[in-house]
């Protein structure tokens, strides 16, 4: 089982430590084992894919989890550690994932290729965290595998009018909704750069989308 | 006094999936301008079967107030905007107000187009109307009007949306059905010897499927017409137009059951049979069934979706395989009452396990009940859901006019499926593998036919689609290309005897036949007294 491991990126100018991988079935099973036991708030939350073999086994990342069984899962870890469990705002994941570069990908060479990330249906599930390269600070999966849930809600003009979703008007219409990044296992190359979003609500429980989280060392 | 006497308002629908027009959603819009006492015409044309400058020509003809098209997203998009770009070319003054689903769903697309004025966002019984006026006045004004997006210079105004209609104003009268040529919107079903129309009795839905645009378009809000209302409409159908069989559009009619079996009798009172209903698997009891049988319902149809847990998470969809094949288990009791069960392959990220968990279940249904039709269709991306995102981010290019969307047809198979992978296919090779998984998914009914040839060859197809569908196995589909003769040679066959009219008789007989056959097995019964 791959454990929990954080990266200290406070080298690189950035104040924060960033979980390596995204959080993994095992990692996630045993904190949802921990929750119910104790009765705790988001005992509610489970893993509903674990029976899929696209998505099962434990270093795989842990799939469907919603935007706020994620949260609850940083707020559980922030009390038991002290430290400022997080997700990531916009902001934060594209200027990790971007590596104090101007890239596209983040990916070592930066490029979306089968070599260094698990996207465009090509594996047709999600792969153990560590089964692609790492980008240049160490962290797997910021591109392909799956989307990672951030604390942004979108923008009005992050709302395309040719999705032809519900149109958002009111601030409690954006608050339901937040930003995912990184494409996944499914997305082609376009969609897997570092600016590409997808926009969400935040009780989605989708087969592509993860979450990493962070410590603000600030 | 009708406010536009020498000026129609023109509606038009251009149908493609059927050889039979449901023009009610036209009906209903011109039921709401007949009580504003405007004059309307309905013209209704189907795929192919229209010359676009004629038509347009035809329309001009009419000096209408203005044309309104109704668009669905898909192929009738692409027809509606091949009319649209002929009638401004024609008559150029004209406005040109486009409604429906895809309008609604991507109005500001739709705007951007040249041979699009006017878009009416959603329900249009009170709009049109609003419009009408307001095209008639010399001071129009635009944005009042909700629900509304128009065009003010180079802008592209989208007003508020309007709140739902009450669907009890817009009952259909006899007026409002002979706008159109009822003979193209009704049609005989051989099976039964009924003529059918359609009927809608609500509007919405109360659940939200990932797939389905009604989540965006009616938001889940309910509305009904009474039973009584859907009675007088039932007897205008029968009365003038001769139908005795119902087929309901509601996006659920079951949701409500007792207000579903009131409308069955109200409308068994007017002479008319409530042959097939459409509703969610999981509501059907074995009460409910007797009921419906004894009511007259011969056909259920479900949308399954899927056999794959995973997608039916995916689609918001969460009804267990387990619990679907013991309800067909529960249908099979009554064999002449067949179901349709509604399968989709290719939701974005689907992969060959999901698929194949689908075909799993669909083989594992006809398996239980024999009058099973599978349907497995092609996802086709609609906007306004959760599920186009994904397809999106997967490759699937959006279109950037209704012309694009006319590639989105899944009955020709060729959509360039990005958002999906089977094997190794992909793209257009993949929509030809769903098609042909469709076509073999419908030669699972094994459920006897009219005469012993039929029965066999029926369950010899049976046999070679099961095995095809089960093995993954799709080289040299010669029974795909053998049935195609077959049903070719016997429609001309039948064209040759009188067509339409000789089938209903031939099963009107055997029916008769049936019927006295039944009486004589009851008297024999009693007399041996299996009956008590």
């Amino acid at each position: 089982m791959i454990a929990p491991v954080f990266v200290d990126l406070r080298p690189f100018g950035i104040e924060y430590a960033v979980a390596k991988y995204p959080v993994t079935n095992a990692i996630y099973q045993s904190h949802l084992a921990i929750v119910s036991k104790k009765n705790l708030l988001f005992s509610q939350a489970k893993l509903i894919y674990v029976s899929d073999e696209r998505f099962a086994g434990p270093d795989r990342p842990a799939v469907g989890v919603s935007y706020r069984d994620a949260l609850g899962y940083c707020d559980w870890m922030a009390a038991r550690f002290s430290e400022k469990f997080q997700l990531p705002d916009v902001e934060t994941w594209e200027r990790i994932a971007s590596c104090n570069k101007r890239k596209v990908y983040s990916t070592v060479t930066d490029q979306c290729t089968s070599e260094y990330a698990n996207f465009g249906l090509e594996v047709g599930g999600t792969t153990p965290v560590n089964a692609y390269p790492p980008n240049e600070f160490g962290l797997h999966d910021m591109t392909g595998n799956v989307l990672e849930w951030t604390t942004s809600p979108p923008t009005a003009a992050n709302m395309r009018p040719e999705f032809g979703g519900m149109p958002i008007k009111t601030e409690k219409d954006l608050a339901g909704h937040r930003v995912l990044k990184g494409g996944n296992w499914a997305f082609d190359a376009a969609n897997s750069r570092i600016s590409a979003t997808i926009i969400l609500a935040v009780t989605s429980i989708y087969y592509v989308t993860g979450f990493r989280p962070v410590i603000h060392l600030g | 006094m009708m406010n536009n006497p020498d000026r129609p308002i023109v509606l038009v629908k251009i149908e493609q999936e059927s050889e039979t027009n449901h023009p009610l959603a036209l009906l209903f819009l011109s039921c709401a301008l007949r009580k504003a006492n405007y004059q309307s015409k309905i013209l209704l044309e189907r795929t192919g079967h229209f010359e676009p400058s004629e038509f347009a020509r035809q329309i001009a003809a009419l000096n209408p107030l203005f044309v309104g098209l109704s668009s669905i997203t898909g192929r009738q998009c692409m027809d509606a905007a091949v009319l649209a770009r002929a009638i401004r070319e024609v008559a150029p003054g004209i406005p040109l107000v486009w409604g429906g689903i895809h309008a609604s769903l991507v109005p500001e697309q739709t705007l951007q187009q040249p041979y699009v004025d006017f878009v009416v966002v959603q329900e249009g019984e009170e709009t049109i109307v609003e419009l009408a006026r307001a095209l008639q006045s010399e001071t129009p004004n635009f944005e009042e009007i909700l629900g509304l997006g128009f065009k003010r210079g180079d802008e592209h105004v989208i007003n508020a949306d309007r709140d739902y209609v009450n669907l009890p104003d817009y009952e259909l009268e006899e007026e409002d059905f002979a706008q159109v040529d009822m003979s193209q919107c009704t049609y005989d079903d051989h099976s039964t010897g009924d003529r059918l129309a359609a009927l809608q009795t609500s509007r919405g839905c109360p659940f939200n499927c990932g797939f389905c645009y009604s989540l965006r378009f009616t938001k889940r809000k309910m509305r009904y017409f009474e039973p009584a209302a859907i009675q007088r409409m039932g007897r205008i159908l029968n009365e003038k137009y001769g139908v005795n069989a119902i087929m309901f559009t509601d996006d659920n009619i079951y949701f409500k059951y007792d207000r579903m079996r009131e409308i069955a009798l109200g409308l068994k009172e007017v002479g008319i049979f409530c042959r097939y209903l459409q509703t969610r698997v999981e509501d059907v009891t074995e009460e409910s069934l007797t009921d419906l049988h004894e009511l007259g319902v011969r056909r259920l149809f479900f949308g399954i979706e899927t056999g794959s847990p995973s997608t039916k998470v995916l689609i918001a969809k969460k009804i267990p395989n387990e619990l679907i094949l013991e309800k067909i288990k529960l249908i099979s009791k009554f064999p002449d009452m067949g179901i349709t069960c509604a399968m989709i392959v290719g939701f974005p990220t689907e992969t060959e396990t999901s698929i194949n968990e689908t075909i799993t279940l669909a083989v594992a249904m006809s398996d239980i009940h024999p009058n099973t039709v599978v349907t497995l269709q092609t996802y086709v991306p609609f906007p306004g859901t959760d599920l186009y995102q994904l397809a999106v981010g997967a490759g699937y290019q959006i279109p950037t006019t209704p012309d694009e969307y006319g590639e989105l047809d899944s009955f020709d198979g060729d959509i360039d499926i990005k958002w999906s992978r089977y094997g190794d296919l992909r793209g257009t090779d993949l929509a030809r593998r769903f098609n042909l998984m469709n076509k073999y998914a419908a030669l699972l009914t094994h459920s006897p036919g009219t005469n012993l040839i039929r029965t066999i060859g029926k369950k010899t197809l049976r046999h070679f689609a099961r095995q095809r569908l089960a093995r993954n196995y799709y080289v040299y589909p010669f029974e795909i290309g053998l049935l195609g003769r077959f049903n070719r040679y016997m429609k001309h066959y039948y064209k040759d005897r009188g067509g339409v009219d000789y089938l209903k008789d031939r099963y009107q007989v055997k029916a008769k036949k049936k019927a006295a056959q039944n009486v004589q097995d009851l008297g024999r019964d009693l007399y041996s007294g299996a009956a008590r």
